[in-house]
């Protein structure tokens, strides 16, 4: 009985040998979005691009698949269908779809599950959240460092208490650098529309330019998008201001190459592939990973579309903000 | 000639649109058995199907109702938007014993849905302002209001998302163990009840037919001595009561509280599933049936597929239209019998 397992095993090598010349990856995994979809040039996208790269680096079968769901109901229905179709790695990106997949994780014992940006529970269960606060003190700082009106905007998609984390962290970072600089906060609207509305958050970020404000941080998802073009247009109509954007969640520099100022990168990419390194390597443990800046799951972007923007020691004076928060020198919080 | 008629579009368009899969590399066959598999494959595959049909029928019957009354209702979505937020909100803050708890909240979500499409029978009725413009406004103002109380007012402070507190226990429905977690309640046997006591009404009551009458023909009524005014007010509170019923099913039975944008377009697709059903209060059911069953197979084809996403519903969905409302091809295939046109 002792040699069974190796025989086994060989039986089994030579069946792999013989019907592949190459042993094919045979992890399958999924991932789930919320309405905006894998291509949103933001949050959603930098997950998709994990799961790419996954897939092309022969870490995951090609029978791998992306759901996008419109309704909660959408979603139980791709967890069953996962399930039944052999999925071994389910993951759901976005607050939207993790809160809903928490509560059903229980249902699924085979499935191992990777939450971003919501906490469950469960021996199934990897959460994953982010200091999206940390990274907004950072671009309000950046901001007040680099406005000439002091006056700086944030634009949200919609009021949620995300928003008012973040917008908490990009005020308190502005007012770290410069305490008298004035902040403008701006909804693009009331429903989950309100990430998706490119048109209305450019006209927002017009009026904002109005009131002054000269550097605006997007935390809009798909909407942000009309701020870039908010920023674009300024620049091409000769306003005497220079009118700065901020991206998020992934590095949006090079959306508008010299007129984004920087972006706060939430590292979603590495997220989803260290998961799915863990899956193959059989290593997948529960728990819950908060990303900050200290261990890179938040940072700003520098490169070469923007490094013209920033003098050498304004460069520095950054990476000092950024190395007082990682050495816990300057504690962001949440709440103010 | 009637029931064949959409019947046989039904089955053109789905032949139509499975071929069109053929393009991306896919078996229509093959298609066409996961389509037949999620929507009727396992207890709980059906399940989802009637879950997804409930508020379509609801809608679609709404819809209809309006139209008998030669009203154009493109405000089911606004309406069942405010009927689900007040029974969200009733159940959330009104203590209730369990026996009379959900007929309470089935009639706040009626009442609600149904004052949200009177105001704009009222409209019409007495200024003469158009339904169509005032129900798709109505419907921006339904959305403006539930995330202003999502929102702020009465915000669930456990979680990101924009919804409102959870309803007290008493007000959930139970969910049948039969279907092996897909959560149908009773509000699926409500929708079913609801299009037969809507057809009682359409044909066999006095107010039915007045309501007919008037649709058919506004000013033939009035000169009969029907109070038309009367009469499309009292269609658009019915019209909009069906569409506020969606929330019994919606937040009693499913989710438990009141999610912002949690439909995705039940008042829209209840358009296309009334005409499908050609405004018939039973027929309506099937249709409704059929939509459910398409929307179900289509978000699994983004599961089992390599190419085709679920964006195939709205392709079948268009072709059913598009057949089914192409009236001088039928009236070249199908001939209708002189002397009953």
């Amino acid at each position: 009985m002792k040699h069974f397992g190796l025989l086994l095993f060989f039986f089994f090598s030579c069946f792999l040998f013989s019907s592949q010349a190459t042993a094919k990856p045979n992890l399958k995994v999924c991932l789930i979005f919320d309405k905006a979809g894998h291509d949103d040039h933001g949050f959603n996208e930098s997950a998709y691009k994990g799961f790419q790269k996954a897939m092309s680096s022969y870490l995951i079968s090609s029978d791998s698949r992306i759901f996008e769901a419109n309704a909660d109901e959408q979603v139980d229905q791709a967890l069953n269908g996962f399930a039944r179709s052999k999925c071994e790695l389910v993951i759901s990106v976005g607050v939207n779809i993790s809160e809903h997949v928490k509560t059903k994780v229980a249902n699924y014992p085979k499935l191992k599950f990777l939450l971003i940006d919501d906490v469950g529970a469960g021996e199934n269960v990897r959460s994953v959240s982010f200091r999206e606060d940390e990274g907004s003190f950072l671009m309000g700082a950046i901001a007040a460092m680099k406005t000439k009106t002091r006056v700086i905007g944030i634009v949200g998609g919609m009021n949620i208490p995300l928003l008012q984390k973040m917008i908490n962290g990009y005020k308190a970072g502005a007012h770290y650098v410069d305490p008298r600089v004035t902040v403008l906060t701006s909804f693009v609207g009331v429903t989950v529309a309100g990430w998706n509305d490119p048109s209305k958050a450019k006209q927002i970020s017009l009026n904002l330019f109005s009131q002054g404000a000269d550097v605006i941080f997007q935390a809009a998802g798909g909407s942000g998008l009309g701020v870039f073009d908010a920023v674009e247009e300024a620049s091409t109509n000769k306003d005497p201001i220079k009118r700065y954007a901020i991206g998020c969640d992934s590095n949006q520099n090079s959306i508008k190459p010299g007129l984004v100022l920087t972006s706060m990168i939430k590292n979603i990419t590495q997220v989803v592939l260290s998961s799915v390194d863990d899956m193959v390597e059989k290593n997948f443990k529960p728990g819950h990973i908060v990303y900050d800046v200290k261990n890179n799951g938040i940072d700003w972007a520098l490169d070469s579309h923007n490094r013209s923007l920033f003098s050498i020691s304004e460069i520095k004076k950054i990476s000092k903000i950024k190395q007082n928060i990682i050495s816990g020198v300057l504690v962001v919080s949440p709440v103010h | 000639m009637t029931i064949l008629r959409p019947i046989l579009a039904t089955i053109l368009s789905l032949v139509l649109g499975l071929l069109a899969t053929s393009l991306f590399h896919e078996s229509p066959l093959h298609i066409f058995k996961i389509f037949l598999q999620s929507g009727f494959g396992s207890a709980y595959d059906f399940g989802m199907t009637l879950t997804y049909s409930v508020p379509l029928i609801l809608t679609g019957l709404s819809v209809s109702l309006a139209f008998k009354a030669g009203l154009f209702n493109i405000g089911a979505e606004g309406q069942l938007t405010m009927g689900a937020l007040a029974v969200a909100v009733f159940a959330a803050l009104v203590p209730l014993p369990s026996l009379i708890a959900p007929l309470a909240g089935a009639l706040v979500a009626a009442c609600a849905g149904g004052i949200w499409g009177a105001l704009v029978g009222f409209l019409k009725a007495r200024r003469g302002a158009h339904e169509v413009i005032m129900t798709i406004m109505m419907n921006f103002i339904a959305a403006g209001i539930s995330s202003y109380v999502a929102v702020y007012l009465l915000k669930d402070p456990n979680t990101q998302n924009p919804q409102t507190l959870p309803i007290l226990p008493a007000f959930s429905l139970t969910q049948y163990s039969l279907f092996n977690g897909a959560p149908v309640t009773f509000a699926l046997f409500l929708s079913l009840l609801i299009a037969v006591v809507c057809w009682l009404y359409l044909y066999r009551t006095p107010y039915g037919f007045e309501l007919r009458a008037v649709g058919e023909n506004e000013h033939a009524s009035s000169t009969a001595g029907i109070g038309v005014q009367k009469v499309q007010i009292l269609a658009m509170f019915f019209s909009g009561a069906l569409a506020g019923l969606v929330g019994v099913g919606e937040v009693m039975g499913r989710v438990g509280c009141f999610k912002l944008d949690f439909s995705p377009g039940y008042g829209f697709t209840g358009i296309a599933v009334a005409f499908l059903g050609r405004c018939h209060p039973l027929a309506i059911i099937f249709s409704g049936l059929l939509f459910g069953a398409i929307q179900k197979g289509a978000s699994d084809l983004e599961i089992f597929t390599q190419n085709v996403t679920s964006d195939l519903a709205l392709v079948l969905q268009a072709l059913i239209i598009l057949v089914v409302s192409a009236d001088g091809l039928w009236e070249k295939w199908i001939p209708v019998k002189k002397g009953k046109a």
